[in-house]
């Protein structure tokens, strides 16, 4: 198994080629991560079972990993930036062409089919990850901040600054809680049918541009 | 075993609104204590104990083992009281939660008007939180990593306080979808949740202006619930507080206009020029 360094050749200067590699491997791990915290809830996850299922040894784990949080930390940023960049991309598609509501909307549904195309994954991403240690709270905490910010300059935009900020936070966290309870319930299938809900909640008159 | 004695003076711990003595232990031998009240006070001390250990260093790090040292009971002792330190954590998690609830809920009731009535709640809820800081960890960000039964008790306390916000559905001016309450109250608890974790709990009470915003928006629409925020954020700068405390020392960057914050009511300006509502009063657009 064990794979040929990249030649030191190929490149030259300082700029070093991704180690695939180690990518491959870790990439590996995070599957494995991922798939048993679905299975089994992140408390009862031990690195034993994500070397059985990634069938890579305890010393190639921690030659990548500090420990079962950092891995699992790690494996949550590396999904949520794909899920980030699905919902950036529907977001900006079509640019100006679109009204604020109508960029939001499609971020919103984009990020709703995201959870439902895959529900082992949003139930990790979305419940088991409160219960992962404060390494991945905190990155779970970056995210909503993250995906206020689609909220935040759509809504700077549409109404000045007379909504706080503080606001776009609490929409995030809206959105959040809803998805929270409806996949702890297993009903994450069913999560692009709110969309409409969800925007004419609070999202939708945030958003609306007076000119529509 | 050996720091029964100091247990009350460990000074970390703060006390748990459910004791009269915080971390103190009843004389050891005889008195004349009836056994209940020792059995109320050991449990208390529990419960304080696993407070104290959960604040510091998370759940999953908690052992009973830390929970007798602390509370200074018996190993005996706390197995008589709880099966595990689940047990204990629900039974703190419960005692913390009714005691929120029955806050806010007094809060609620003491108003007639709904508008009113919500922001009587949210700031008594904003208070016990800055009050808590312990609790408020324990309530809002372990109670994920202990399990399903803890979960499910979470659900509950959320729901706890749709009502509140669905008896303003009479006020809103439409028709409004079945998860705004939901949406409201899922906001409010990631604004604490991120204060938490960013350990600025106290600032809490100073959001007021902004989360009644949030509250109410959906149900009255943008313009009335700016006016509310202004008008909180108004009163919030006028008390006599000597130093020039900022209008709302929130996280967020102030507003950049400088927009006169403006009574609810008030429909002139300070110097009796009416204020035209922003937006022609447009309430929310459908299409």
């Amino acid at each position: 198994m064990q794979m040929a360094p990249a030649p030191d050749n190929v490149f030259s200067g300082d700029l070093e080629p991704p180690d695939f590699a180690v990518v491959a491997k870790r990439e590996r791990f995070f599957a494995a991560m991922l798939a048993e915290v679905g299975e089994r809830g992140y408390a009862d996850t031990s690195v034993a079972h994500v070397l059985r299922r990634a069938g890579m040894s305890r010393k190639t784990f921690y030659e990548l990993f500090e420990n079962r949080e950092d891995c699992f930390a790690q494996a949550y940023d590396a999904t949520l930036l794909r899920v980030r960049m699905l919902v950036g991309a529907a977001y900006h598609q079509g640019g100006q062409w679109r009204t604020l509501r109508e960029r939001v909307e499609a971020g919103l549904r984009a990020f709703l089919d995201c959870c439902a195309a895959e529900p082992g994954l949003a139930r990790v991403c979305i419940v088991e990850v409160l219960a992962a240690g404060p390494a991945a709270r905190e990155r779970r905490d970056a995210a909503i901040l993250d995906f206020a910010r689609f909220i935040e300059f759509p809504r700077e935009e549409a109404r000045g600054d007379s909504a706080p900020s503080l606001v776009s936070e609490a929409i995030a966290g809206g959105i959040f809680g809803i998805l929270y309870t409806r996949v702890a319930r297993g009903e994450t299938e069913s999560l692009p049918e709110l969309l409409d809900e969800l925007m004419d909640a609070g999202l939708g008159q945030l958003v609306d541009d007076g000119d529509a | 075993m050996g720091d029964r004695e100091e247990n009350g003076a460990h000074g970390l711990m703060t006390p748990a609104p459910w004791t009269q003595r915080p971390g103190q232990q009843l004389p050891a031998g005889r008195h004349g204590l009836s056994r209940e009240f020792v059995a109320q006070s050991q449990r208390e001390r529990i419960l304080d104990a696993l407070v104290a250990c959960v604040a510091e260093q998370g759940y999953p790090e908690t052992r009973v083992t830390d929970l007798i040292a602390r509370s200074g009971v018996s190993r005996k002792t706390f197995y008589e009281h709880f099966a595990d330190k689940e047990e204990a954590f629900l039974a703190a998690y419960d005692a913390s939660v009714s005691m929120l609830m029955g806050g806010v809920t007094h809060a609620f009731e003491s108003e007639d008007d709904w508008v009113d009535a919500i922001r009587a709640a949210l700031t008594a809820f904003l208070g016990f939180l800055a009050d808590h800081p312990d609790l408020t960890r324990l309530c809002i960000v372990d109670v994920h990593a202990v399990g399903p039964r803890a979960l499910a008790r979470r659900d509950a306390a959320v729901r706890g306080f749709y009502y509140l916000l669905d008896a303003g559905r009479a006020d809103a001016p439409r028709a409004l979808p079945g998860l705004t309450a939901e949406a409201v109250t899922g906001g409010m608890y990631e604004i604490v949740y991120g204060r938490v974790l960013r350990g600025t709990i106290d600032e809490l009470p100073r959001l007021l202006p902004e989360l009644m915003y949030w509250a109410m928006m959906p149900f009255l629409g943008h313009e009335a619930a700016v006016a509310e925020m202004e008008r909180l954020r108004a009163e919030e700068s006028e008390p006599s507080h000597a130093g020039a405390a900022p209008a709302s020392a929130t996280a967020i960057p102030p507003r950049r206009s400088g927009r006169r914050p403006r009574a609810a009511t008030a429909v002139t300006s300070d110097d009796g020029i009416p204020v035209p509502p922003r937006r022609s009063g447009r309430r929310a657009a459908r299409r």
